[in-house]
């Protein structure tokens, strides 16, 4: 199976990940408060996060997350994929977006395929299923 | 139609009350949006004459119809006012993503005029447009202000995507070197709109959006967005401007004498080159929807100047080091402050402490000396009485003390280069509707034009840039980025079937208007003034020549 793969050091926060995935799911619109896929920017640095597939129980490692000086206490970071505190929402029907992961194949996910700077990669990774 | 939203707000804040009113951008095709449309709203609302800091004057922001739609560059917004430093209309470009934000708010632009009682701020969530009280700002620099701004919402996630442009404590003391800073980084050519905001009271805009952006045909635009990045980054200039931000330049220019130092007493010589200032960059940033990301930021995440202010706040005050420079520059975006004119405010008085016409008492700074040096930028960034009592601008600085022929600019700005040794340089700044140090001019104009070439290329210069910045396009792509795939963009934007020529037109048109309003404006005494201090042999020539090819008298 395949993942996305984020180096958050190559982000530069320009956003094409947001536009690429809004615009290859409404095809017609822009949105990227519709796409599935959000950059966070904290301590000056940005973190792609991708709404990703929801996981099966509540979270039982819930530990604080250090990133430079910061401690994170918002789950900000596993939030996206999180089922009990979902947080990329539609903002016109409430209901929560998730990445499909736009096929595997060209034309691929939209935001490894748009992002200029490298920072999304695909990688593949062993199944247990 | 598609790429305009169709509306824009006014904002009367005497009234306190916030209109929405329709745009036909069928009846402003001649200017298109942006910078275009926000002069031609000026020029037909504000009387030129009016006192900049005086309820009168109006603040247009403006988007282009490529701004926010996922078009290369297209973060623009557009900042129009009456400057309160150069007395002239102004253009300032805010990038990053708050242009972009505003039009996903549901609004091509915004028209503020009128003065609120007490600081206010205003506060745009889609249809909901209030003006909040910000007393609680007052006084607060412009990182803190975004924080406590975006602090007051309770989901992380919508606080962090609330885009905030504001002033600084500066900007609410009306100094005429104020500029506007939107998420840490300086709003280009925004020194003297700081003191605008400040005169209406208006602390800081905050705008988040979550409307659609549509599009006349969704499917050649996302071609032509992928299309568009590949040429960007196979483009030499572009990815050299990727690679070094401004300074892509810098080696050229000193090599050609153009960067001063010491208060234009001599070229600059660097004992390191740009190695040295490259080692203190350790990530790049980029505004929404832009591959070259060519802002540089260093370890702590802050940014580090661009190539003028580097000029203004390092050699000009005699020093090298990129660090000190990095760290100033950051203290005059928290206080809000053009660090252009703050450099070259504290070079003056330096030079004036050298030639010993200072009074006693006054703070006495000597060139590369450290203390003094932030001492000033806090000082000046605080307001201070003991030195806005001195002077409130550069010009005004040197005019007190009796030697106003010394300040070296254009109407009040000062323009950090050695106009002498590059006449393309020299006629934009005396030219352009606002004075302007762009220096990716220098870029634009292959380096070194034939003398006799070089009204047509400044004249080409300032219409491309005048049009991509109506379109909502950063002016950088002007450097290498074709026209052609910004036409094709636009008509699957908007449906609009141009040609580079009727592009470029618009460019010309926004140019026109802007030039009327001067004219109309008066007070261009220094523009005069200026040519005569530019060495250069058969400079009134080449002004006269590039008024001929405008057909302006």
């Amino acid at each position: 199976m395949y993942k996305i793969k984020v180096d958050h050091t190559k982000c530069v926060g320009c956003r094409y990940c947001e536009l690429a995935c809004s615009l290859n799911h409404l095809t017609t619109a822009l949105n990227p408060k519709k796409a599935r896929i959000r950059v966070l920017k904290e301590n000056n640095r940005f973190f792609p996060v991708i709404s990703g597939p929801s996981t099966q129980a509540a979270c039982n490692i819930k530990i604080d997350l250090v990133i430079g000086e910061k401690v994170y206490d918002f789950c900000d970071i596993c939030r996206a994929a999180c089922p009990f505190k979902d947080i990329f929402k539609d903002p016109n029907t409430g209901s929560a977006v998730q990445c499909d992961f736009c096929g595997i194949d060209a034309p691929g996910p939209a935001c490894v395929k748009w992002c200029p700077t490298g920072a999304l990669s695909i990688e593949e990774v062993p199944s247990y299923i | 139609m598609f790429g305009w939203t169709g509306k824009i707000l006014r904002v009367n804040l005497s009234e306190e009350k916030v209109f929405v009113e329709d745009l036909k951008p069928e009846e402003h095709l001649d200017v298109l949006g942006g910078r275009g449309l926000g002069a031609k709203i000026l020029a037909s609302e504000v009387d030129p004459g009016v006192e900049p800091l005086g309820r009168e004057n109006k603040i247009v922001l403006m988007t282009g119809p490529l701004t926010g739609t996922g078009a290369n560059s297209g973060s623009v917004c557009a900042v129009v006012t009456k400057s309160a430093l150069t007395k002239t209309i102004v253009s300032a470009s805010s990038k990053l993503y708050f242009g972009a934000e505003l039009k996903a708010a549901g609004y091509d632009g915004l028209v503020i005029e009128g003065k609120a009682k007490s600081p206010v701020y205003l506060d745009i969530r889609d249809d909901q447009v209030e003006i909040l009280p910000a007393d609680f700002l007052e006084g607060q620099d412009t990182e803190a202000t975004t924080f406590l701004i975006r602090s007051g919402f309770n989901d992380p996630w919508v606080a962090r995507e609330v885009r905030v442009l504001c002033i600084g404590a500066a900007g609410e003391r009306r100094l005429p070197l104020a500029c506007l800073v939107t998420d840490g980084i300086l709003v280009a050519d925004s020194g003297g709109i700081g003191a605008v905001f400040g005169s209406k009271n208006l602390k800081a805009i905050a705008v988040r959006g979550t409307k659609d952006i549509l599009f006349n045909d969704g499917k050649s635009f996302i071609k032509s967005i992928a299309e568009g990045v590949k040429e960007i980054s196979t483009n030499q200039t572009l990815s050299s401007l990727s690679s070094f931000s401004s300074y892509f330049v810098y080696d050229n220019l000193i090599s050609k004498k153009v960067i001063p130092s010491l208060y234009f007493s001599k070229p600059y010589e660097p004992s390191n080159g740009l190695k040295d200032i490259s080692a203190h960059w350790a990530r790049e940033r980029g505004c929404f929807a832009c591959p070259i990301a060519c802002f540089k930021l260093d370890n702590e995440g802050e940014s580090f100047p661009e190539l003028d202010a580097f000029i203004a706040l390092g050699p000009l005050c005699g020093f090298e080091d990129p660090a000190l420079i990095k760290k100033a520059y950051h203290r005059c975006l928290l206080h809000g402050i053009d660090p252009v004119e703050t450099g070259a405010f504290i070079a003056s008085l330096m030079r004036l402490n050298e030639m010993n016409v200072l009074e006693q008492g006054a703070f006495r700074p000597v060139f590369g000396e450290e203390s003094s040096y932030f001492e000033l930028i806090e000082a000046l960034g605080q307001g201070k009485k003991e030195i806005v009592g001195l002077a409130k601008d550069v010009i005004s600085l040197w005019e007190g003390v009796g030697y106003a022929q010394n300040f070296i600019g254009v109407r009040g700005k000062t323009i950090p280069f050695n106009l002498n040794y590059c006449p393309v340089l020299a006629l934009n700044a005396i030219t352009h509707s606002w004075p302007t140090s762009s220096f990716d001019i220098f870029a634009y104009s292959k380096k070194d034009p034939k003398v006799k070439d070089v009204p047509a290329v400044v004249k080409g210069y300032q219409d491309t840039k005048a049009a991509l910045e109506s379109l909502g396009v950063c002016a950088f792509l002007s450097l290498g980025g074709n026209l052609s795939t910004l036409l094709f963009m636009l008509k699957a934007v908007t449906g609009l079937e141009w040609d580079e020529e009727r592009l470029l037109g618009v460019g010309e048109t926004t140019l026109k208007i802007e030039h009327e309003f001067n004219q109309k404006a008066g007070g261009e005494g220094d523009a005069d003034n200026l040519s005569s201090k530019v060495a250069i042999s058969g400079f009134e020539g080449l002004l006269s020549a590039y008024y001929q090819l405008r057909g302006w008298s």
